[in-house]
C-alpha cells in the first residue's frame, strides 16, 4: 500500500515539500508518514475543507496567535503510542511511562482548551480529565511526576521513617527504602490498572493531536507556496497555472522564473513531444506531484485545479540507477513498469500513468513501434496517461501535444543553460503534424557542445537527405 | 574550602579529570555535601557515553553519588530506573543516548544514583540552558573519563581540575603534566574585533588581518602541510577552528615568519598537542592564544593511584601550589 512515507522516497518534489512542512510534533510527522493514499472523494473533500477552515483562522490575527500557541504545545508532545499500547495490554507502567502519560494528557488538555477558543470544530480532542486526575493527586497541573504520598498513607509513613534514619542509621534506612520500593510497586500497579481503562481515550487523543498538527502544517504550507484548494472532478482533470514548487525553488535560487502550465485531460492517453530541455519531464513530475498532494489531502500547486482521483499513479519517473541496482538494463526496467501499466489499463483500473520518453533506450524503429502499441492499448482502455517522446511519426490515434519550444526572437546570442531557460516557451499546444520537432542541434549549440560534434552531425543529416 | 563559595557564583561548573581515578567523583561528593543545607539549588549531570564504555568494563569507574532532597539531576532512563532515591520526574528528553532518553528529576528522598549524560557537548550545552527553568542555581557537570571537553568555556563557566597519582606515580611527571594543562588553561586571551566572527567558524583555517578575516581554503588542519603555500608570509595571526595537534605546530614551526606568527584557537580544549611540540613552537618565537579563557577555580589532587600507590600528599600539594595560581586541595584530606 502506498503511504506518504513510501511515496516521498520516490518523488523528490514531495520530499522537498515534506522538508518544508512546518509540522510541530513527532506525532504529526509519524501519522503523516503512515497516511495511505486516498481516492475516496468524501474523505478528500473533508480534508480540503478542514485545511480551508484552518486557513481562515490563520488569516485572523487573534486566532493565528492561538494557533501559534497550539503549535508550541504540539512541539512539546511526545509520541507515547508505545506507552498507551502497554496500557492496552494491561502492563504495569514505570515512573517514566507514567510521567509521559501525565505530560501528554496535560498538554492535550491545554491544546483542547486553546482550540475551543478558536471555534475550530474539524478536530475534536477528547477530554482527558480522568487520566489527569489519576496522575495529579495534588491537583497542581504541572507536568512532573512521582509516586505521590497522597496515593498511599503507608508509603508516606515509610518515607518519613527513611528520612529520619538516613544519616543516623544507614542500614536500617536501607531496609525501609526497600519497603518503600515494594509499596511504590503496589501503587504503580494500581495506577496502571486505573489508566488502562483510559487507553481508548488516549489513543483517540493521540490521533486527534496528530491530525491537528497535520492540518495546521498543510494550511501553512498552502499559504507559503500559494497552493489552491482543489475541486474533486469526475471526468476531466484541469489545471490552471500548474507549477512545481521544487523546480520553482531551484530556479528562484538562480534568479529564474518557473513558467506555469495550463493543462486539461480526461480518461485518455496524451502524447507529448517537444525540443530537448523543453520541460517535458518537469511537466510529468508536476502532474505527478499535484496528483499525489491531492490524494494525500493537500492543497495543490496551481492557480485553480479540478482533479479526478485515481486508484494509483504508475510511472517510469523513478530514480535513475534503480534499474542497475536490481540487475536490469534500463530498457528491461522500463518495460517492467510499462507492462504493469498496460496490465492495469486492461483491467480497467482507474489509474494515472506517466511515462517519460517511452522506449528511448532502444533503436528508433522498434522504439517507435512500442510507443504506438502502448498508446493504442491505453486509448482502447480509456486510461489517463501522459507519454513523452522524441520519436516522430507516431501514428497511433491519440491526443498529441507539443511544447511550444524555442522563441526565435529571443535566441540571438543566447548561450548556456541559463540563457536557454529564457528562450523556451514551455506552454503545451495541440500538435497535428507528424514529425517531432528537430531542434536538438540548435539546443546543443546554445548549450556550447563541442563544435565538431554539431558540424559533423549536420553533415550527416545533409548527406542522408541527398541519399534519399 | 573557600573554593565552594567561589564556584557557586557560577551557573555551570565542570569537574574535569586529567586522567581517570583522579578523584572527580570524590570532589563532586565533597561539594554536594557542603551544599546540601545551604539553600543553594544544585543540579548534577554528566557527559558521556565514552565513560560508560569503560565503566561497563571495569565496573567501578562511575560510582554512585549521594544526593539530597531538592537537588536536581539528569541521568539516562537506565540509570534512573536503578536509582536508590526518591525523586520526581521533571522532564524527559526526546533524543536518546545508548542508555535511553535523559530524565531530569528532583531528589525528594536522599539516596544514591548513577550519572549518565548527553552524548555530545552541543546537547550538554542545551541541557545546561534548560536546567535554570527548574529552579537550579548551579549545575555541576561530572566530566567523562579523560575528557577535557566539558571544561570548555563554551560549555561551562567555571572548572575544577582533578589530578593525582593515577596520572603518574612519579611526582615530577605528575607536576609537569598538571602544570602543562594549567598553562594551556592560562593562555592569553586573543582580543580582536573579529572575535564573534571567529567563534562562529566551525571549520577552516582563517587568516586574521587588521581589516578582516580570510578563509585560507584549507579543508582540514590535517591537510595543512599540503596547502602550506596558501599561508602568505604577511599573515601574522591564524585562527584554527579545529584541533591544534602536534602535526600542525610542527608544520607551522618550519615557516619563515614563525617569530611573527600568533596562533589562535577557540579555547584550551582544542589543544591536543603535547608539551614538546607546544614548547618547540613557542621556542621558535610563535605565540598561541585563545578566544575564550577558562575560569579554573581549583585543582584537586588524589594522591592514591588505582593500583594502590600513594604519593606524599603534602609534598604534592606544595609542589603544585608553587606552580599553579589557583588553590590546590587534597580531596582525601578535607
Amino acid at each position: 500500500m502506498k503511504t506518504f512515507g513510501t511515496v516521498i522516497k520516490k518523488v523528490k518534489g514531495l520530499q522537498f515539500l515534506f522538508e518544508k512542512l512546518p509540522l510541530s510534533s513527532s506525532l504529526g510527522r509519524n501519522a503523516l508518514l503512515h497516511q495511505p493514499l486516498s481516492h475516496n472523494p468524501a474523505q478528500l473533500q473533508a480534508a480540503f475543507d478542514t485545511v480551508e477552515a484552518m486557513m481562515v483562522l490563520l488569516r485572523n490575527d487573534a486566532d493565528r496567535k492561538i494557533i501559534e500557541r497550539i503549535g508550541i504545545k504540539l512541539g512539546q508532545t511526545n509520541d507515547i503510542h508505545g506507552t498507551v499500547k502497554a496500557l492496552e495490554s494491561r502492563q504495569i507502567l514505570d515512573d517514566i511511562q507514567l510521567f509521559e502519560v501525565k505530560k501528554f494528557a496535560l498538554l492535550a488538555d491545554d491544546i483542547r482548551e486553546l482550540l475551543l477558543q478558536t471555534g475550530f470544530s474539524a478536530v475534536e480532542i477528547p477530554l482527558l480529565s480522568k487520566t489527569i486526575n489519576i496522575l495529579d493527586p495534588q491537583n497542581q497541573r504541572i507536568p512532573h511526576f512521582y509516586i505521590y504520598p497522597e496515593y498511599d498513607e503507608t508509603l508516606r509513613a515509610l518515607r518519613q521513617e527513611y528520612e529520619s534514619l538516613y544519616t543516623k542509621l544507614p542500614e536500617a534506612a536501607e531496609t525501609i527504602r526497600l519497603q518503600c520500593v515494594e509499596r511504590e510497586d503496589v501503587v504503580r500497579q494500581n495506577l496502571s490498572k486505573q489508566l488502562s481503562a483510559q487507553h481508548k481515550a488516549l489513543f483517540k487523543t493521540l490521533e486527534a493531536v496528530a491530525q491537528l498538527d497535520i492540518i495546521i502544517a498543510k494550511a501553512l504550507l498552502a499559504k507559503d507556496f500559494a497552493f489552491c484548494k482543489p475541486i474533486i472532478g469526475t471526468t476531466k482533470t484541469v489545471f490552471q497555472q500548474l507549477f512545481n514548487p521544487y523546480v520553482k525553488d531551484l530556479l528562484t535560487q538562480k534568479n529564474k522564473s518557473f513558467q506555469a502550465i495550463d493543462i486539461e485531460f480526461g480518461n485518455e492517453p496524451t502524447l507529448i513531444t517537444g525540443v530537448n530541455m523543453g520541460g517535458k519531464t518537469v511537466f510529468l513530475r508536476s502532474i505527478q506531484l499535484a496528483q499525489y498532494l491531492f490524494q494525500f489531502g493537500f492543497y495543490v500547486p496551481a492557480a485553480e485545479a479540478v482533479i479526478v482521483p485515481v486508484e494509483d499513479i504508475l510511472t517510469s519517473l523513478n530514480d535513475e540507477g534503480q534499474a542497475e541496482a536490481s540487475g536490469l538494463s534500463s530498457f528491461a526496467a522500463e518495460m517492467a513498469v510499462v507492462s504493469d501499466i498496460v496490465k492495469a489499463a486492461k483491467a480497467k483500473k482507474n489509474i494515472l500513468a506517466l511515462i517519460d520518453e517511452l522506449a528511448r533506450t532502444t533503436n528508433p524503429q522498434e522504439g517507435n513501434a512500442i510507443v504506438n502499441a502502448v498508446l493504442d492499448i491505453l486509448s482502447e482502455n480509456h486510461t489517463r496517461a501522459f507519454i513523452t517522446t522524441h520519436y516522430g511519426n507516431i501514428r497511433s490515434y491519440c491526443r498529441k501535444l507539443r511544447v511550444k519550444g524555442l522563441i526565435k526572437e529571443k535566441m540571438d546570442g543566447v548561450q548556456g543553460v541559463a540563457g536557454l531557460n529564457d528562450c523556451i516557451d514551455y506552454a503545451l499546444v495541440e500538435h497535428r503534424e507528424g514529425d517531432a520537432p528537430m531542434a536538438a542541434l540548435t539546443i546543443a549549440r546554445i548549450l556550447k557542445m563541442d563544435d565538431d560534434i554539431i558540424l559533423k552531425a549536420e553533415q550527416f543529416i545533409q548527406s542522408n537527405k541527398s541519399h534519399q | 574550602m573557600p573554593f565552594v563559595e567561589e564556584i557557586i557564583k557560577h551557573k555551570t561548573v565542570s569537574i574535569v579529570g586529567l586522567d581517570k581515578d583522579t578523584g572527580k567523583t570524590e570532589c563532586l561528593k565533597y561539594i554536594l555535601n557542603r551544599l546540601k543545607d545551604s539553600g543553594h539549588r544544585v543540579a548534577v549531570t554528566s557527559i558521556g557515553i565514552d565513560g560508560e564504555g569503560v565503566s561497563q568494563i571495569s565496573g567501578n569507574e562511575k560510582p554512585e553519588i549521594a544526593l539530597y532532597p531538592g537537588m536536581v539531576f539528569v541521568t539516562s532512563e537506565r540509570h534512573y530506573k536503578e536509582r536508590q532515591l526518591g525523586s520526581e520526574i521533571l522532564d524527559l528528553s526526546t533524543r536518546t543516548t545508548s542508555l535511553g532518553r535523559l530524565v531530569t528529576a528532583r531528589c525528594l528522598m536522599p539516596g544514591k544514583v548513577m550519572f549518565s549524560g548527553p552524548a555530545d557537548t552541543v546537547w550538554l550545552r542545551s541541557l545546561l540552558d534548560e536546567l535554570p527553568h527548574h529552579g537550579v542555581d548551579t549545575t555541576f557537570v561530572d566530566g567523562a573519563l579523560s575528557r577535557l571537553s566539558p571544561g570548555s568555556p563554551a560549555i561551562t563557566e567555571a572548572m575544577i581540575l582533578t589530578t593525582g597519582a593515577a596520572v603518574s606515580a612519579n611526582l615530577r611527571t605528575l607536576v609537569s603534566k598538571t602544570k602543562y594543562i594549567h598553562r594551556l588553561i592560562g593562555l592569553e586571551k586573543f582580543k580582536s574585533t573579529f572575535e564573534e566572527a571567529l567563534l562562529a567558524k566551525e571549520s577552516g583555517i582563517w587568516a586574521v588581518h587588521s581589516d578582516g578575516i580570510d578563509d585560507l581554503g584549507i579543508p582540514s588542519v590535517f591537510m595543512l602541510a599540503k596547502f602550506i603555500d596558501r599561508l602568505k608570509t604577511d599573515v601574522e595571526t591564524l585562527y584554527i577552528s579545529g584541533a591544534l595537534t602536534n602535526k600542525v605546530l610542527d608544520v607551522l614551526r618550519q615557516q619563515p615568519n614563525i617569530s611573527r606568527l600568533t596562533l589562535v584557537v577557540r579555547d584550551f580544549t582544542k589543544i591536543f598537542a603535547d608539551k614538546e611540540s607546544f614548547d618547540a613552537f613557542l621556542g621558535r618565537g610563535g605565540k598561541i592564544k585563545v578566544l575564550l579563557r577558562t575560569s579554573l577555580k581549583a585543582v584537586c589532587v588524589n594522591p592514591i593511584s588505582p593500583d594502590g600507590y600513594t604519593l606524599n600528599s603534602q609534598e604534592l600539594c606544595k609542589r603544585l601550589s608553587e606552580e599553579i595560581a589557583v588553590p590546590v586541595y587534597d580531596i582525601k584530606q578535607i
